[in-house]
């Protein structure tokens, strides 16, 4: 039997859970959006842009590391 | 037969397709991590691009091959990278790639007005480094780096324009 206290955690649980994976999908978006404007200039022979855009892509990767990690630690709690 | 099968190997499909939160999230996780490394491995390549690249030395022509105000075809490094020499002024020598950076027509040599000029859309480029002076062109034309030794001007590389940033 699932005690009230224990269902109030895992809706809060599932909350955390969406709005995450709402903001992982938003950075994916964002990172691939990055690569197609990164090959498009490539071709057009602008060499510029292709390295802050591999720094904020590597950033966005690194957060969604982040919460990944931050989910497991979420999980194994009491 | 089917009975016994279910109970020796119980599987319930939909128990086997169902991919939790959790898995969706590791999968997206992995997908970000493949497009940073996509987009570090375009980083490095452009930085390959950019700068001299030196190639294998290749005699283009003779000392009297081409005179001054003239103009000489050949091909380097590879046999289908057209490239045009050209003596705008006594003893100085000067190689471009011949493939207009627009759409690829061949170029020119212009002696009177100093430049290289593609006849496709009047895009033309300057004879002194090869930057674009006037027309659609989107950037310089790759410069073909030259030595003259005693028996002849030889190719031994090629340097993307400054434009190339």
């Amino acid at each position: 039997m699932i005690s009230e206290q224990e269902q109030q955690r895992h809706r809060q649980r599932a909350a955390v859970y969406v709005v995450l994976l709402m903001f992982n999908l938003t950075l994916i978006i964002l990172q691939i959006w990055l690569f197609a404007g990164t090959l498009e200039n490539l071709i057009a022979g602008k060499f510029s842009v292709a390295i802050p855009a591999a720094v904020v892509s590597v950033i966005c990767a690194g957060v969604n590391v982040w919460m990944l990690v931050g989910l497991y630690r979420m999980e194994k709690r009491p | 037969m089917d009975d016994r099968l279910s109970k020796e190997f119980p599987i319930d499909w939909e128990e086997d397709n169902y991919v939790s939160r959790r898995e969706f999230f590791k999968f997206m996780t992995l997908a970000s991590g493949g497009l940073a490394l996509g987009s570090v491995g375009l980083a490095a390549w452009s930085q390959t691009k950019r700068g001299e690249v030196r190639f294998e030395p290749a005699r283009i022509a003779g000392m009297t091959d081409v005179e001054v105000g003239g103009s000489l075809g050949f091909s380097y490094p590879r046999p289908k990278d057209i490239c045009i020499l050209v003596q705008p002024e006594p003893g100085k020598y000067m190689a471009f790639s011949r493939r207009c950076t627009h759409l690829s027509c061949p170029v020119n040599y212009e002696h009177d007005q100093k430049r290289l000029f593609c006849p496709c859309h009047n895009g033309a480029f300057s004879i002194e480094d090869g930057s674009v002076l006037q027309g659609p062109p989107p950037h310089s034309l790759p410069q073909v780096i030259l030595e003259v030794r005693d028996d002849g001007i030889f190719a031994v590389g090629v340097s993307h324009g400054a434009d190339h940033s």
